[in-house]
């Protein structure tokens, strides 16, 4: 069992299921994402396993404890957890200056004064917030407050760290900052860190393994990479999209005694590997979908290629995104670095690697693709 | 793993019933949010559900006067339809039904139609033109309404009143010129009365709605080519026409269930109304034909407020105005902006001094003629025995002193236990929000506002004249005054401890609660810190309520408990002008240095006065 284990919880708000039988098992020093659109009920979860929201069903364990079970009749008080929670909004006392905000959890535990001052001030500077001990949350920014807020949860050494939306509300750059600052708390302090995100790249960057949900329910738990590379179904691989994946709907065909991938618009015909094969029947409504980076524009001819117009180019500096046209298709590329294609020359598109779903299911069907290209 | 499993296979599904139901009851009562609201609850039950049905009871039942005057051959409590026939179908129906509730109802609809729009226009000056002076002149707008609704009554009559009745004559009277009668008593002078208590309060509740209305929208239609009153009609009245609905039910409620002005000007010659009828009535033992009157009240109330909640309910949804791009414009007075800031400066200034200066004058003459050759202090300083009787000036009269005292001790105890058990009640229902007992108490917190206070005080009157349960008789107690003063402004004081609480995020709490801290400790340290500064307005504005409310504590006070307000009521209905003057000219002091300290600490919610 992990350290924090979610069975089969679920929580009901009148006739809204806000998180509907979650099954997680949540690895001891972990960093572990729950991620998800607005409303999936990333932050319900985390305030039930915070102990700040009843569960409706189910069981929760935490370090092979029971701490809530309706039939157990079992109920642990949140302040016996053993979790510390950063709120989306940070929830600094407003009356209270940082000192006082990071201290009031150590008088809790009855700590001597001597005691709590040398502890608030390591752990002040450890955020390098000392200085600011007598300043309000209103005199500080917004990334400053975050600091003061991960120091009084950190503070009392909580063997978990959960943690809302943490860097919601700052702006692009400071976000970017303090992602490297939390990875190392996370690393630092060895806690098992329960992570609240709506943002995929957030995500990526700081998990261990993440749990994207959707209405409530889970829609897959696995490793970052295995995240971005198959994605389990079309909801996920939509979601994963950076800044968006690459759909075309179609239905399996055959050609040439082979089963193929025919798009539903346009004339694209993708041969099937065997693995893949096996498992698709003809007729059967599919969507193939593909990571821009798995297209590669070429200026020139080139073999098992599809020609096509370009309809505009987006320059980010460290990339180029490429919008394609051709009779029916539009198709999305990355480029690394400074690609200069001009709009409406042509090209020729080859494709590395793509996913299968079915789109009765909606779940993956299989991959195909080795980096050279399939067409 | 295997103790839930054997949980589950081993236990019968009746006994992993009952299990699930005990655990989810011991949890939901482990919340503090439930406990209060459950507390309150009952608190409830007890200060506005019991009076509620002793209402109905007490119109449906016979009481002991009835069967000990008339010689019934009935039980005391036993029911019968006698009182609603005598109300609704007798002989007597006319004088005790028909015209009073005729009356009120005439009363309550002049007061909106001239308060309403006299308000609405002052609030659109004040928030929307460039009117010089506009803080003052709003602050100073809402000063008739801080000062007591009977004072205008009393101060009609150092003008108008004529020599029909006996006692001190009005001003104009005095001079010479002839008032005609229904300029000096009835309708037309309490409606007008009314109206300058009532026009503030409109200005209070439309200003807010205005001052939170983008212009925005405004000059979307001006720019898509609409006139500037087609802009009014179309964009400005339609978005305004929630807040318009809410004032005027709310002033029509409360109008119509008044009893301090129709009682100055109106019982003189008979003039009654529901609210002096059921007075009456009390007083003369008729209980049971009161309560069915005050039924008749509390129905319509409720009828109106139903009915606004239903046309504009609905619209409500669609005009949540405000936002951030809020952007409020100024009209352009242009030239009409001075003549129209004196007109409405002198308007104000009027309503406000000539009451106070008037019954000041009238109790510094002796014989209340504004003969100004007999100029006296007497009435405020007399000597024992100098002023009628045995009386002594007001400020020397050991009586008053004590009235004083209790008026005082009456509101600082009142508004303290009122802005705690409001801070309870925004904690009970903001923390429970969505929950059926937090919408439960909300909603009952706000019934004492259809309940008249003539009746709300006969009532408790009743229910509390004798012990009842665990409560003792608190008749002839300050308690009693207490409770019911507390009781009666439970829908300002829920209000403003609810608004109190929705700033506060409930995250604060929780992360205190993540911490161990003991809700004891999570209020004082928290929650409390947190909400004082809405607490503190709150209490100020009980404070002034409570110094100044007649109708509610008259049937309540005893020489023990006589306040000041209670005094100047009796003191009118005995003919003693001047006192009364002198006193009310007290009140009025009191009650403006309590709304100035107000507007000094700031941020005090006007509309939460009540009357
Ligand atoms: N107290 C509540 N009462 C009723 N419904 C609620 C309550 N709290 C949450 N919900 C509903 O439960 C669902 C999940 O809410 P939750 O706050 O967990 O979403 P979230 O994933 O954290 O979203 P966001 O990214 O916007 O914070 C939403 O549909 C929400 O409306
Ligand atoms: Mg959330």
């Amino acid at each position: 069992m992990g350290f924090i284990s979610l069975q089969g919880i679920t929580k009901r708000y009148g006739k809204v299921t806000a998180v509907d039988h979650l099954n997680l098992e949540i690895e001891k020093g972990e960093f572990h994402t729950l991620l998800g659109p607005s409303g999936c009920g990333k932050t319900t979860t985390l305030r039930m396993i915070a102990g700040l929201e009843e569960l409706s069903e189910g069981e929760l364990f935490i370090n092979d404890r029971c701490v809530y079970s309706v039939p157990l009749a079992k109920h642990v008080a949140a302040p016996d957890r053993g979790v510390g929670l950063i709120f989306q909004s940070y929830a600094l006392w407003p009356h209270m200056t940082v000192y006082q905000n990071v201290a009031f959890g150590l008088k809790e535990k009855k700590f001597s004064k001597d005691r709590i001052r040398t502890v608030v001030t390591d752990m002040l500077e450890k955020v390098q917030m000392n200085g600011y001990e007598n300043r309000y949350p209103s005199e500080l920014s917004g990334g400053e407050q975050q600091r003061v807020a991960i120091a009084r949860m950190v503070v009392t050494e909580p063997p978990a760290f959960l943690m809302d939306e943490p860097l919601s509300n700052l702006d692009a750059k400071l976000r970017m900052r303090l992602r490297s600052e939390l990875k190392r708390l996370h690393n630092e302090s060895g806690a098992t860190t329960v992570y609240v995100t709506h943002d995929q790249v957030e995500a990526m960057t700081l998990s261990d393994r993440i749990t994207v949900m959707q209405l409530g329910l889970l829609q897959q738990d696995a490793t970052p990479t295995d995240l971005y590379n198959t994605p389990a179904n079309l909801f996920v691989a939509d979601f994963m999209g950076n800044p968006q994946v690459n759909k075309l709907d179609g239905a399996i065909a055959v050609k040439d005694g082979g089963k193929v991938y025919s798009s539903a618009t346009g004339s694209l015909t993708v041969p099937l590997g065997d693995d893949i094969a096996g498992s698709v029947s003809e007729g059967q409504e599919v969507a193939l979908v593909m990571h821009p980076e798995w297209l590669k524009a070429s200026p020139t001819p080139v073999a098992n290629s599809i020609e096509m117009k370009v309809y505009v180019s987006l320059m980010a500096g460290c990339e180029t995104l490429i919008f394609l046209q051709s009779d029916g298709l539009s198709l999305v590329t990355r480029e690394q670095g400074q690609s200069d294609f001009q709009a409406d020359t042509k090209v020729w598109v080859t494709l590395n690697r793509y996913n299968l779903y079915d789109m009765g299911t909606e779940s993956l069907v299989g991959t195909g693709g080795t980096g050279e290209s399939c067409l | 793993m295997s103790e839930l499993d054997s949980v589950y296979t081993e236990s019968s599904s009746l006994k992993l019933f009952i299990t699930k139901s005990f655990f989810r009851l011991r949890r939901w009562l482990s919340r503090p949010e439930k406990i209060m609201g459950l507390i309150l609850l009952a608190v409830l039950v007890i200060l506005v559900v019991m009076p509620l049905i002793q209402i109905v009871i007490g119109a449906s039942t016979y009481s002991y006067s009835d069967v000990s005057r008339r010689n019934l051959d009935a039980e005391v409590g036993d029911w019968t339809i006698y009182h609603w026939q005598r109300v609704v179908a007798s002989r007597m129906s006319p004088v005790l039904l028909i015209k009073p509730l005729l009356h009120s109802m005439a009363i309550a609809i002049g007061v909106v139609l001239v308060a309403l729009p006299l308000g609405s226009l002052l609030a659109w000056l004040v928030v929307r033109t460039d009117l010089p002076l506009k803080k003052l002149m709003g602050n100073l707008s809402i000063i008739p309404y801080v000062m007591p609704s009977w004072v205008m009554a009393l101060a009609w009559f150092t003008v108008f009143k004529n020599s029909r009745l006996g006692g001190a004559p009005g001003f104009l009277e005095a001079m010479g010129i002839n008032v005609p009668n229904w300029l000096s008593y009835g309708y037309i002078p309490i409606v007008l009365a009314m109206t300058i208590h009532y026009f503030p309060y409109a200005f209070i509740l439309v200003s807010g709605a205005i001052a939170s209305m983008d212009s925005q929208l405004e000059d979307t239609g001006r720019v898509l080519g609409a006139s500037q009153r087609t802009v009014l009609r179309k964009i400005t009245f339609p978005l305004m026409l929630p807040a318009l609905g809410s004032a005027f039910v709310l002033i029509f409620s409360k109008a119509l269930g008044t009893f301090g002005t129709p009682a100055i000007l109106g019982l003189p010659v008979k003039y009654y109304t529901v609210a002096t009828r059921v007075y009456h009535s009390i007083r003369g033992g008729n209980t049971g034909s009161a309560y069915a009157l005050v039924i008749f009240l509390i129905l319509i109330s409720s009828l109106t407020i139903y009915m606004n909640a239903r046309v504009i309910g609905v619209r409500k949804k669609f005009t949540t105005i405000g936002g951030k791009g809020t952007r409020v414009k100024t009209t352009k007075l242009g030239r009409a902006r001075i003549p129209v800031a004196v007109i409405v400066f002198t308007f104000i200034s009027v309503c406000i001094l000539a009451p106070l200066s008037m019954l000041l004058l009238q109790s510094l003459t002796l014989h209340g003629d504004f003969n100004f050759s007999e100029l006296t202090l007497k009435f405020w300083i007399g000597a024992p025995g100098e002023v009628y009787a045995s009386n002594a000036g007001i400020l020397r009269d050991p009586a008053v002193q004590a009235g004083m005292w209790n008026t005082i001790k009456l509101a600082v105890i009142a508004a303290l236990v009122a802005s705690f058990s409001g801070l309870f009640f925004g904690y009970a229902v903001v923390k429970a929000r969505g929950s059926f007992l937090s919408k439960l108490i909300e909603n009952l917190a706000f019934t004492p506002y259809i309940i008249p206070s003539i009746a709300f005080g006969g009532i408790f009157l009743s229910m509390f004249a004798r012990s009842w349960g665990p409560i003792p008789s608190l008749y002839g107690t300050f308690t009693l005054l207490v409770l019911v003063t507390v009781a009666k402004r439970l829908p300002y004081t829920s209000r403003t401890g609810i608004s109190a609480m929705m700033q506060i995020d409930k995250s604060l709490e929780e992360a205190a609660y993540l911490r161990g801290t003991s809700w004891v400790k999570r209020m004082w340290a928290i929650i409390i810190p947190l909400g004082k500064s809405g607490m503190m307005a709150g209490f100020i504005l009980s404070l002034i309520t409570s110094m100044r409310m007649l109708s509610l504590i008259i049937l309540l006070v005893t020489p023990k408990t006589m306040v000041l307000t209670a005094m100047t009521y009796r003191f009118v209905e005995q003919g003693f002008t001047q006192q009364a003057n002198a006193i009310a000219v007290l009140i009025i002091i009191m009650t403006l240095s309590g709304y100035f300290l107000a507007t000094v600490l700031g941020k005090s919610k006007l509309e939460h006065i009540g009357g």
